[in-house]
């Protein structure tokens, strides 16, 4: 990529001096090579004609905020998009901090792009309300669509699936990952017609409903030959994976229904029998509900496996210890905290291309442990495993002295969240703030891109962040800091930071008002629980014409309380769009000043 | 070698239960930061073990005044008072703050389903009749952590206690230790204390609701 890049740097120099002499076809054919939405971006700003040329030429529509710009506007820049990449509720939203009716419908879109786009291959949304309507809209309009992805997405059921089973006879993968379904019935699947044998990819493994048609469900994974991922949902039995496993030898990722059935020998060896011929598995999930007994039954595939994750499977330490032992080229593990700090010593010395770890908490809201995970596996990882760069990490206990050496031990993090679940939990061996320790995380780290930061905070945590984290283009900040200082140090200091997603914390108007061109710069700003009062939101909406300055307040209108008084939650995004019209009762958006939108 | 007798009696070397669950890590630091002791002298195995009970009842007091009153979600689970203190509860679930810790809505609502909604009394997972998991809680005298077993997945008393030593036991290897003898009891419907074994599987997997292995003094 650096090499096509200072090509067109060259480029670009020649073109500002009117010298160039290609033709447009020839920058198209260059700019082809370039895929990543932000290098497009720069591309398009180089001057008028570049700009002009990329948007014909763009094939992937990147919109990271669908209340940043409108779909007219899409649409109108980009006239030969074949793919298109939505994301809708704030973070946040993944933790019921976002009441139902916000907002993010992609019915709208799929409305503008109907008419328009009847070429669209792909379609990928992330924490969106899809409807039924809008499945239907697309089973009709987008014939040849292949891709189809709903991330966290809601408001469906599977009658909307089954209008896409039944039309979209190019589709080539269906992914739904952590949805809110209305699983209606298994039938849906049966919608696929005897004809289809297009699927590569199907993930399912949200849909909750006890009902599956198995037979319509072995029959398309036996006919769709190119099949390379299923991952099937709990409803499926134990007893069924071997008879899928053996129509579909050539998967390369499998997620398993429930994992429990009577120990049975025969149960048992078909099942084994049927992993063994799996040559090319390399990731498996799944696992609900998992008797032990029956988990021998993928060794004979975890030699290859490079990701694993169990982390709905409840199985103790020391099964897990075993399983992991048998993993030497494991890159991606989750699991659940039940593998305790043995487990992940274990770990740490068997799987040394662990790229990326995240244990999630089997008990969260239990007051005291039930496992013994502390700091210390976290600790024995970060020394074992070379290639560590992205931990989602759940545990009880924390020091600033296992943080400041896990720092050093793995300087090439990009990704590290800490969830103590305790909110403001002390470093428990000397009892002061963690600010040192995540101070030694980003002052280490240099290429440090996410953080979530948990445990006792000051406002000195944030001086370190404001400090060092150039890189970060994500915070996560929660019952943290004593002073608006706080804020202020993240606001000016992280040059990179794009989204600021802030809960329970005493950060007031100081820091919002004093930093507020920095937030046009930034893709989102959330704030909920924290001092914000109501009458500095107004005036950040009048003064920021650019930002949609939405407070977001059950307890009725804001203007009902005196302006002092502090927003329940706040969630300021910049936009070119203008004020959305979609809002429930419980939103309002801060008008611009009419005069700051005429210049 | 080692003799492990797995009638129903547990035969655990007790030197290496204690050795594996170190205590000092695991729950009177976390009662440091938030109880106010500012003791840090280590304390004998016994001495920790009763005030650690003691002690995690002051705490769960302190936490219930010290959450923020956060508005229910309604679809969040409804949350659960902290129980009377008694020796058995000494596993309370905290006055839930809304979205915290951050679990996946998604996640949580499969945690639910494994973990049961409701409150102390009821470890029964509505759906058990859909062959689904029931978790009971298990603890062992002795060890400070109580673990959560989904008996479903057993299908005799022998293969439970299996896995029961499994998980209480870090070090299965025994030197020349000492061994001591455990009973497996239960508590059942009726709130009763029984040792396990008497009535059959079945009958037994309906009534338990939660495990304890206690020391033979016989």
């Amino acid at each position: 990529m650096c090499v096509v890049f200072s090509f067109l740097f060259g480029l670009s120099l020649m073109h500002k001096k009117m010298e160039f002499p290609f033709p447009d076809e020839v920058l198209e054919h260059i700019f082809s090579f370039i895929q990543s939405d932000k290098d497009r971006n720069s591309v398009s700003m180089v001057c008028k004609s570049w700009y002009e040329i990329e948007r014909w030429c763009r094939r992937k529509v990147f919109v990271g905020n669908c209340y940043a710009v409108s779909p007219r506007m899409v649409s109108r820049r980009f006239p030969e998009f074949r793919s298109i990449e939505l994301k809708g509720k704030p973070h946040f939203a993944d933790f019921n901090l976002v009441p139902d009716g916000w907002g993010g419908y992609v019915f709208p879109w799929i409305v503008e792009m109907a008419g328009a786009f009847p070429w669209l291959e792909e379609i990928k949304l992330k924490r969106m309300v899809v409807t039924d309507e809008s499945l239907e809209l697309i089973a009709k309009s987008f014939k040849k669509v292949k891709v189809l992805v709903l991330s966290s997405c809601e408001g469906f059921s599977t009658d909307g699936l089954g209008a896409i089973a039944a039309s979209c006879k190019n589709l080539e993968e269906l992914d739904l990952v952590d949805c809110e379904v209305d699983d209606l019935s298994g039938h849906w699947l049966s919608h696929f017609p005897e004809s289809y044998t297009s699927l590569v990819s199907l993930n399912i493994s949200c849909l909750v409903s006890d009902e599956v048609s198995f037979s319509a469900l072995e029959r398309l994974v036996g006919r769709c030959t190119n099949l390379r991922t299923l991952r099937l949902n709990r409803a499926v039995p134990l007893d069924k994976v071997a008879d899928i496993l053996r129509r579909a030898p050539q998967l390369v990722e499998f997620g398993t229904g429930t994992y429990a059935a009577e120990l049975r020998p025969d149960v048992y060896s078909d099942l084994a029998g049927a992993f063994s011929s799996c040559k090319e598995l390399k990731s498996l999930s799944g696992f609900w509900d998992v008797v032990p007994d029956y988990l021998p039954a993928i060794y004979p595939v975890c030699s290859k496996l490079t990701s694993l994750n169990l982390s709905y499977a409840t199985i103790q330490s020391p099964e897990l210890i075993k399983l992991v032992s048998h993993c030497p080229n494991l890159q991606r593990l989750l699991v659940l905290d039940y593998i305790e700090d043995s487990g992940l010593e274990a770990l740490a010395s068997s799987c040394k291309d662990l790229q990326e770890l995240r244990v999630f908490p089997s008990d969260p809201y239990g007051v005291e442990p039930n496992v013994s995970l502390t700091e210390r596996g976290l600790v024995a990882v970060s020394s074992g495993c070379p290639k560590l760069m992205s931990v989602l990490y759940f545990c009880r206990q924390m020091s600033n002295e296992a943080l400041v050496t896990i720092a050093k031990n793995r300087p090439n993090f990009t990704r590290f969240r800490l969830c103590i679940i305790e909110p403001r939990t002390a470093d428990y061996l000397t009892h002061e703030p963690l600010d040192v320790g995540f101070g030694a995380i980003v002052q280490y780290c240099k290429e440090l891109q996410r953080l979530s930061l948990s445990g006792l905070l000051t406002d000195r945590v944030f001086e370190y962040i404001g400090k060092y984290a150039k890189k970060l283009e994500m915070l996560s900040v929660a019952f943290a800091g004593d002073s608006d200082l706080g804020l202020h140090h993240v606001l000016s200091g992280c040059e990179s930071l794009r989204k600021l997603e802030i809960r329970d914390c005493p950060f007031g108007d100081k820091a919002l008002l004093a930093n507020a061109a920095r937030l046009e710069t930034m893709r989102s700003l959330w704030m909920s629980s924290c001092a914000v009062s109501f009458g500095a939101c107004k005036l950040l909406g009048q003064k920021m014409p650019r930002l949609n300055v939405e407070v977001i307040d059950e307890r009725g209108p804001p203007d009902s309380r005196p302006e002092s008084c502090p927003v329940d939650k706040l969630y300021i995004y910049r936009t070119i769009a203008g004020p959305r019209f979609d809002m429930p009762p419980f939103v309002w958006t801060m008008e611009d000043d009419p005069s700051l939108l005429l210049s | 070698m080692p003799n492990m007798e797995l009638q129903l009696g547990l035969v655990l070397p007790t030197p290496n239960i204690i050795k594996g669950l170190d205590l000092n890590n695991l729950g009177l630091d976390q009662l440091k930061q938030t109880g106010g002791f500012s003791d840090k002298s280590k304390r004998s195995f016994e001495q920790a073990f009763g005030n650690f009970k003691q002690e995690c009842n002051t705490k769960t007091l302190l936490l219930w005044s010290g959450q923020p009153n956060e508005e229910e979600d309604h679809k969040d689970q409804k949350n659960t008072t902290f129980s009377t203190i008694d020796d058995r509860n000494d596993e309370e679930e905290v006055d839930q703050v809304v979205g915290w810790p951050p679990i996946k809505t998604w996640r949580k609502k499969i945690f639910q389903q494994q973990n049961g909604v409701g409150g102390i009394e009821n470890n029964r997972v509505a759906d058990k009749e859909n062959g689904r998991s029931i978790y009971v809680k298990a603890k062992m005298e002795g060890v400070a952590i109580t673990r959560k077993v989904d008996i479903r997945v057993y299908l005799s008393y022998q293969t439970l206690t299996n896995s029961l030593i499994t998980m209480f036991a870090e070090d299965k290897k025994c030197a020349d230790d000492d061994y001591t003898r455990y009973i497996l009891t239960y508590q059942d419907k009726e709130g009763d204390w029984l040792i396990a074994g008497d009535i059959p599987w079945q009958s037994f997997i309906r009534s338990v609701q939660r495990l304890k292995i206690i020391r033979n003094r016989d």
